[in-house]
């Protein structure tokens, strides 16, 4: 399935977190483990639900009169995407230079050269 | 106008400091490339405040000048009574003019800093399990990132934690963790930010070169902390392997000046850590903006010299 890459808010969250814990929920479940310590409305948590479902996050079923939701997604899958997509969104800029990656994540050394480099130290290596 | 001409100056003398520099201990390296790279702006928001020093210093009854006559001849903008003369009417105009460019420069670095902190909130929404000093994130792309500026956080990605050898991905906790101590992601921002008043193509080989040396400094931490030098170089190669064979079709994050940065640390980590000894004091690399500063404008250093004196 399609999934657009998201960046979630709080409360999208943990809706995903709390529904990748206990499998599924309909909206007063997850009201009740989330809505009440941060005294939202049912309604909240409902219209939270339901543009994950929209965003292809969350899958449902309907169960009596009510909606009983599941993830749609590995926790995995979804944090990978989301990190890709900010990642992309830091292109061109010069975001990359206030952040510290081991190597550079966009310069690649050619094959050839690392192969020279990787002699070079199996050599040093040898003659310890 | 001071910091244009000084960021001029010290873009044309760079190339001939720079053969001397490149051979220093990396760390000494950093610090003085720093300081080469905020010299201009610096200089020149001093003094852009020194034009308002007689204005400000005589609202609060203080006199303006040991000698009057030169106080008088001082270019400055007055508060109180502003834009009387010609003279005072460029001085606003040189001023917002400034400010202008600073506020717009300023602006785009403000656009990636927004970009940061999204990426530092994905991280941290993203993170699995959490050791004593790093945190793992489901990632496909084998990387390890210390993101932040008063308390920045290592995350390692899965992908890469699962693919090296334990000493290894010490290694690059070593590494890591010797950016979070000496703060680099938030030099290096202000580098970014101060270094406004270069021309594009001597700021980014500036900004480059205190990239490396920062690098550098930290694969030193590393090599000091694990004990073994050729084990961070093969790290290094490790690394690079991994992100060759990875999937993901990473953007271009940038466009580099002086090309990649690993194969310039694996040879410094190869040459055995032989750094020269440095031939002149570090100050004296921020003499030549002096000088250029004090030829282009003598009066506000006589000026504040004066007033130094004087209280």
């Amino acid at each position: 399935m399609f999934v657009r890459r998201p960046y979630l808010g709080e409360l999208e969250i943990a809706v995903m977190e709390h529904l990748w814990a206990v499998e599924d929920a309909d909206a007063k479940a997850l009201h009740r483990q989330l809505g009440t310590p941060r005294d939202i409305s049912v309604n909240t948590i409902q219209s939270t639900a339901e543009r994950l479902y929209k965003k292809g996050l969350l899958s449902r079923e309907k169960v009596s009169h009510a909606y009983v939701y599941s993830s749609a997604v590995t926790r995995e899958r979804l944090m990978g995407e989301m990190i890709d997509n900010v990642v992309d969104k830091l292109s061109g800029g010069s975001t990359e230079a206030m952040l510290s990656t081991f190597v550079d994540l966009a310069e690649r050394v050619e094959v050839n050269t690392l192969d020279r480099l990787a002699e070079l130290i199996a050599e040093r290596r040898g003659k310890r | 106008m001071v910091g244009v001409v000084a960021g001029g100056g010290l873009a044309l003398l760079y190339p001939l400091f720079r053969p001397g520099l490149l051979t220093r201990q990396p760390r000494q390296r950093a610090n003085a490339l720093l300081g080469w790279a905020v010299a201009p702006a610096c200089l020149g928001l001093f003094f852009t405040t020194l034009l308002f020093v007689p204005s400000i210093l005589n609202r609060l009854g203080i006199p303006a000048g040991h000698c009057h006559n030169h106080a008088e001849r001082l270019p400055h903008i007055c508060l109180t009574n502003p834009l009387i003369s010609g003279s005072e009417i460029s001085l606003w105009n040189l001023v917002a003019a400034f400010s202008l460019f600073l506020a717009c420069f300023w602006a785009a670095q403000g656009a990636q800093l927004h970009k940061l902190a999204r990426l530092k909130s994905a991280l941290r929404c993203a993170k699995e399990k959490t050791g004593t000093n790093h945190s793992l994130i489901p990632w496909g792309t084998p990387a390890a990132i210390t993101v932040g500026f008063w308390t920045p956080k290592i995350f390692v990605s899965k992908s890469l934690a699962q693919s090296l050898l334990p000493g290894q991905l010490q290694v690059i906790l070593a590494h890591e963790q010797a950016h979070v101590r000496y703060r680099d992601p938030l030099l290096q921002s202000l580098a970014q930010a101060l270094s406004a008043l270069y021309l594009a193509q001597p700021r980014r080989r500036l900004l480059d070169d205190l990239a490396l040396a920062t690098e550098q400094a930290c694969d030193e931490e590393a090599a000091q902390k694990i004990g073994d030098r050729l084990l961070v170089a093969e790290t290094i190669v490790a690394v690079e392997r991994l992100l060759h064979r990875s999937q993901r079709n990473l953007a271009p994050l940038v466009v580099g000046f002086v090309g990649n940065n690993s194969a310039l640390r694996i040879e410094a980590l190869l040459a055995d850590g032989e750094y020269s000894e440095p031939s002149f004091p570090d100050w004296l690399l921020l003499s030549p903006p002096l000088a250029v500063t004090h030829l282009v404008m003598p009066g506000p250093l006589h000026y504040l010299s004066e007033l130094i004196i004087r209280h």
